[in-house]
């Protein structure tokens, strides 16, 4: 699986949608549900994926499915 | 009391949120989980290990630190798993507090300690897990630091509470977000926890074990005497220290049995030597067949009178252990470990099992009351469960080569090697081998991968000019995944092969080869082939193909 199948997987468990809901637009200003306890969930579900630990700093900005794209990316 | 751990039972994230996504049961159990920390982390994974282990995880959280104000009111009538942690004792040891400026001694914080854990005391319901985790320089000497993490130790386990495995502490983790797990051992954690709900017994009697590559390094069918590694140097090494183990067990009243998929004159010839620490007369039974190895120890538990449930198995072979624990659940199936790293944790994980704390005269004399029971058991002939949903759960993937005289040297090797799932016996000599693909013949080698890894090359066809087959070998590792039947549907499918000759001929150890003949249909054709209408094959069993994906080489 590459990164950004992966990580549409996350949100679309996080976010209880099917696989075929389209989650590349999400954000924590354009889902209202995406409250700390999913920023929580979605945090963890990257370390355990992508085997790395995530600095809570870095934590804070991971709020889109972009940026998370563009941070693993990098 | 030692961990409770199954050590290779660790899923990802994804892996985790797929099994809540798509299980069907329905039982639950009730439990609140005690904490001082943050537990958020581990929701995903206790749920998929609850449901791994056949039931639903519906539990609630303690609000963060508020531990200490639960237990002055701890409701007797909930079931409780706690999870403790070296701050919990001692407050003085909080890394989020910073370092202590008290100067406690040692019997000071255990005093503090005892205090803690005597809250417990009332009550009822409760499953503790201690882990073990690092803690600030509250005392100043490196050795005093030392010192009161043992003495911590000590308590808890007289105190009868579990220790977690606490290797990985994450500091990080615990600063910001108040959950001393890092992401890559949630799943551990968390499995820990679901094995505490499920209570199992300590009171085991019997210890099953497998042979290849559990008593000994390497596979004797394929290997040989001379193959195997059972000795105390080298990569026999946790083998032999495996086998002092079970003597240790032998001696104390618990019965070993081998079971092995093998003949039975290949499964006791590595004793005769008496090389090794486990000898033959150690054993209670040995059964030795190529049938399921959950008929083998229904069939023992049957003659010696002893239940299910007072029974462990130690396999390397996933599929062994899924077929067994399948078919008798009651059966404790614990994996062998691959990598020597893992070895300590199986053996605290066995351990575990068998709650040993004195030994009487019957108990030395155990195993030589039983062997008469033993005797009469004869290896059963019954089929074991159904693998075919685990099979679909492996992701197999096949890598499908047609060899060029450059890259013929494995699957040469493999034809001269192998020896049970052979068609012939027949092996390919040096000249021969440097020029095996002259006058049209065709030969075709199986790669096999999947959740576990890389197998390698498993299986090796010859095809003579004719599409005869001189040669069909199958490394017995993969026996059991049905790979032998996927190789006809294939050869089917692409070789336009309707009527499938196979030279044959009996040897003394290629009893898996004709029992595959056997369950195919094969019939005797002129001479030394059978054939197999491959045709017919593929109308009955064409849903084989869906457990494997092909890559080609």
């Amino acid at each position: 699986m590459d990164i950004e199948d992966k990580v549409k997987e996350i949100l679309q468990f996080v976010f209880e949608l099917s696989e075929e809901h389209d989650v590349t637009s999400y954000s924590v200003d354009t889902v209202d549900e995406w409250d700390s306890i999913k920023q929580v969930a979605i945090i963890t579900a990257l370390e355990n994926e992508f085997e790395q630990f995530i600095e809570i700093e870095t934590a804070e900005q991971l709020t889109s499915y972009t940026k998370i794209i563009n941070y693993l990316g990098n | 009391m030692g961990t409770n751990l199954k050590p290779l039972d660790s899923i990802s994230y994804l892996e985790a949120s797929r099994i809540v996504a798509n299980h069907n049961l329905s039982e639950k159990i009730d439990y609140l989980l005690a904490s001082s920390c943050q537990l958020e982390k581990l929701e995903v994974f206790i749920k998929a290990h609850s449901i791994k282990n056949g039931f639903l995880s519906n539990y609630k959280l303690l609000a963060f630190n508020t531990l200490n104000q639960y237990l002055m009111s701890a409701d007797n009538a909930t079931n409780h798993v706690f999870l403790l942690f070296p701050w919990d004792l001692c407050p003085a040891l909080d890394w989020r507090l910073g370092v202590s400026n008290d100067n406690l001694a040692i019997e000071d914080y255990i005093k503090q300690a005892s205090q803690f854990l005597s809250r417990f005391s009332q009550i009822g319901n409760k499953k503790i897990i201690y882990f073990d985790f690092d803690i600030p320089p509250s005392l100043l000497s490196l050795s005093s630091k030392q010192l009161l993490k043992s003495k911590l130790i000590e308590l808890v386990v007289a105190n009868n509470i579990l220790l977690g495995d606490s290797k990985k502490f994450s500091l990080s983790s615990y600063l910001s977000f108040g959950c001393p797990f890092p992401s890559n051992s949630l799943s551990v954690a968390a499995n820990q926890i679901v094995q505490q709900l499920q209570s199992k017994p300590l009171n085991k009697k019997v210890l099953i074990t497998d042979f290849d590559n559990v008593m000994w390094r390497g596979v004797i069918g394929e290997d040989g005497l001379d193959g195997i590694q059972h000795q105390a140097y080298g990569t026999g090494y946790i083998h032999y220290i495996y086998q002092t183990y079970l003597k240790k067990l032998k001696n104390a009243g618990i019965l070993i049995a081998g079971v092995t998929r093998n003949d039975e004159q290949l499964a006791h010839a590595p004793f005769k030597s008496g090389a090794m620490p486990f000898k033959k007369d150690d054993f209670v039974a040995i059964m030795a067949s190529y049938n399921a190895k959950s008929s083998q120890i229904i069939a023992l538990s049957e003659q010696l009178n002893l239940p299910l449930d007072s029974f462990v198995f130690v396999d390397d072979n996933p599929l062994e252990l899924e077929e067994v624990s399948n078919r008798c659940p009651q059966v404790e199936c614990i994996t062998f470990p691959k990598k020597e790293e893992e070895f300590i944790l199986f053996l605290e994980n066995v351990a575990g099992y068998f709650d040993i704390k004195q030994i009487t005269q019957e108990d030395i004399n155990r195993t030589q009351m039983y062997k008469a029971r033993a005797a009469a058991v004869t290896p059963s002939t019954e089929s074991g469960a159904d693998l075919t949903d685990f099979l679909a759960s492996l992701n197999m993937q096949i890598r499908v080569k047609y060899c060029t005289q450059e890259n013929s040297t494995r699957p040469i090797q493999l034809i001269n090697k192998t020896n049970q799932f052979n068609a012939n016996g027949i092996r390919i000599k040096p000249e021969d081998a440097e020029n095996i693909l002259d006058e049209d013949r065709q030969l075709i080698s199986f790669g096999l991968s999947d959740k576990y890894g890389d197998h390698g090359e498993i299986a090796v066809l010859l095809f003579d000019e004719n599409k005869c087959l001189k040669n069909f070998v199958m490394s017995c590792r993969v026996f059991q995944r049905r790979v032998e039947f996927f190789i006809l549907l294939w050869i089917y499918q692409n070789m336009s092969i309707k009527e499938l000759n196979i030279l044959f001929n009996e040897t003394e150890k290629n009893l898996p080869f004709r029992e595959f003949l056997s369950e195919v249909g094969a019939s005797k054709d002129q001479g030394t082939e059978v054939v197999i209408n491959l045709q017919q094959f593929f109308n009955k069993h064409t849903k084989i193909i869906e457990l494997f994906s092909v890559i080609s080489d």
